[in-house]
């Protein structure tokens, strides 16, 4: 493993997001830990240099990035900010309730509140962060989808008797279908027509068009899938709460979930996906997998939270303090 | 957010749902609770005020150790509760996931007192099962000498 740069991040008990790749840069969250805080930093891609860093009072969510470069980024004070490549804040949106990521589509940034007393999904204008639309999902959500028109996503409503749903929005704010399930449901992905979303103890499928529930691919008993579902061309995979990584063809109707690599002693925190292995980061290092080799460990780390992208031939890795560009020889 | 209390009137049951994390200031209430107990206790939220602004009133707040009492280990309040259980918690909300968690004290017969011998948590993540631990609120009835 070559490295092509290091930056670290000054801080106690700090934690990254997942890196987002910028036009040529390259955007990345951190959290401080026993005092709510967060930090939005901007690294050149090619140096590693930080460009400029944007400090919040709550923890930050992972960033969307416009095509222009601008990010947009919630946090859980319920702020949302839109921050240009220089890294001026170009506007801010507050509402007093914690936020989730966020997803651009339609010219929009659209995220979801999270956690007690959420029930809200909004649509913010990109231009000027005033609020476009509301939608009142009743709960918690987990992270959403785009695809075309179409803004998925599941809820739960909060206290001891749950309810658990799935929201088809379009992206002007109106309902296309809303469908009741009876188990908890958390991020989805949309690929050829049908939602992918894990449960506790199956993967279920539901048609886009009206929310029918077509196949559920069942795991281990106790474990839950709640990990948004990856894609990689006809692949898709899935990664469970015990860190097994399971996969299915997507484009064979009659294909089955197969048991592709398992960590028994580490957590996956994130995954990127290459022609013929899979890149896995767990808290304790970095591992190759593939279907011909298994499970090849390329570094060791004592780790925590933390996340990779992929960049060309490279990888981003953040893991605590830490994120490095760096190029895996074969 | 929920409280239950037992006949004596003490907390019984503290319980959370979907928790969301803030932050705020020392209160002279959890002060003057702390004042109550032993010199090593202090005023010990059995759901801490970072989840969901859990409030500071005689039901939350309870007689804890805050501070070492010669055993060698951390206080309880910034030591295994706060590793164990509400760090735990705070990691997991911090990544979108929801949790719920329960908090009972524990009362020795013949402690009729307010202040617990135990903490017993809970806590679940997305639906899942309970994790639970107990923790002893030690306490000490005179500082501890330098060796």
């Amino acid at each position: 493993m070559e490295i092509k740069w290091t930056y670290n991040f000054k801080g106690k008990e700090v934690s990254p997001r997942t890196p987002v790749s910028g036009v040529s840069e390259v955007l990345l969250a951190f959290n401080h830990g026993a005092v709510p805080a967060g930090s939005l930093i901007s690294l050149d891609l090619e140096t590693g240099k930080e460009n400029w860093r944007h400090d919040t009072q709550h923890y930050f969510n992972t960033p969307s990035i416009d095509a222009s470069g601008s990010a947009y980024i919630t946090s859980f004070a319920g702020d949302v900010y839109k921050i240009n490549r220089s890294g001026q804040v170009c506007w801010s949106n507050s509402n007093d309730q914690s936020a989730s990521d966020g997803i651009i589509a339609d010219e929009k940034y659209i995220y979801a509140e999270i956690g007690f007393g959420a029930d809200l999904t909004r649509a913010l204008s990109l231009e000027d962060g005033r609020i476009l639309w509301e939608y009142n999902n009743g709960g918690h959500s987990y992270s959403l989808e785009v695809c075309g028109n179409h803004v998925v996503h599941t809820t739960q409503t909060g206290g001891r008797d749950r309810r658990f749903f799935v929201h088809c929005l379009d992206t002007s704010g109106g309902i296309a279908w809303k469908k009741e399930h009876p188990h908890f449901l958390f991020a989805p992905l949309i690929h050829g027509g049908l939602i992918y979303v894990g449960s506790r103890g199956y993967i279920a499928v539901f048609r886009l068009d009206d929310g029918a529930l077509t196949n559920q691919f069942f795991i281990d008993e106790g474990d839950a899938v709640i990990m948004k579902p990856i894609l990689r061309s006809s692949e898709i995979l899935f990664v469970t709460e015990k860190s097994k990584l399971y996969s299915i063809q997507s484009d064979d109707p009659g294909a089955c979930l197969e048991l592709y690599a398992e960590f028994p002693t580490s957590e996956i925190l994130c995954v990127a996906c290459e022609e013929q292995k899979h890149i896995v980061l767990t808290d304790s290092g970095l591992n190759m997998v593939s279907r011909t080799s298994g499970i090849e460990e390329v570094v060791t780390f004592k780790g925590g939270e933390g996340g990779l992208m992929k960049v060309g031939q490279d990888l981003i890795i953040a893991s605590l303090k830490t994120v490095q560009r760096v190029c895996i020889k074969n | 957010m929920a409280w239950t209390t037992d006949d004596l009137g003490r907390l019984s049951t503290a319980e959370i749902y979907d928790i969301t994390l803030s932050s705020g200031p020392r209160t002279a209430l959890q002060t003057a609770i702390g004042n109550e107990g032993f010199w090593s206790d202090v005023g010990f939220h059995a759901l801490a005020h970072s989840f969901s602004r859990a409030p500071t009133h005689r039901l939350n707040v309870l007689m804890g150790n805050g501070k070492r009492v010669g055993n060698g280990l951390p206080n309880l309040n910034g030591g295994a509760y706060k590793s164990q259980f509400e760090n735990r918690i705070r990691d997991a909300v911090r990544r979108g996931d929801t949790v719920d968690a329960m908090v009972e004290p524990v009362y020795f017969s013949p402690n009729s007192s307010a202040r617990p011998d135990q903490f017993r948590t809970s806590y679940r993540v997305n639906g899942g099962d309970w994790i639970e631990h107990t923790f002893d609120n030690v306490s000490c009835t005179s500082r501890p000498t330098a060796p």
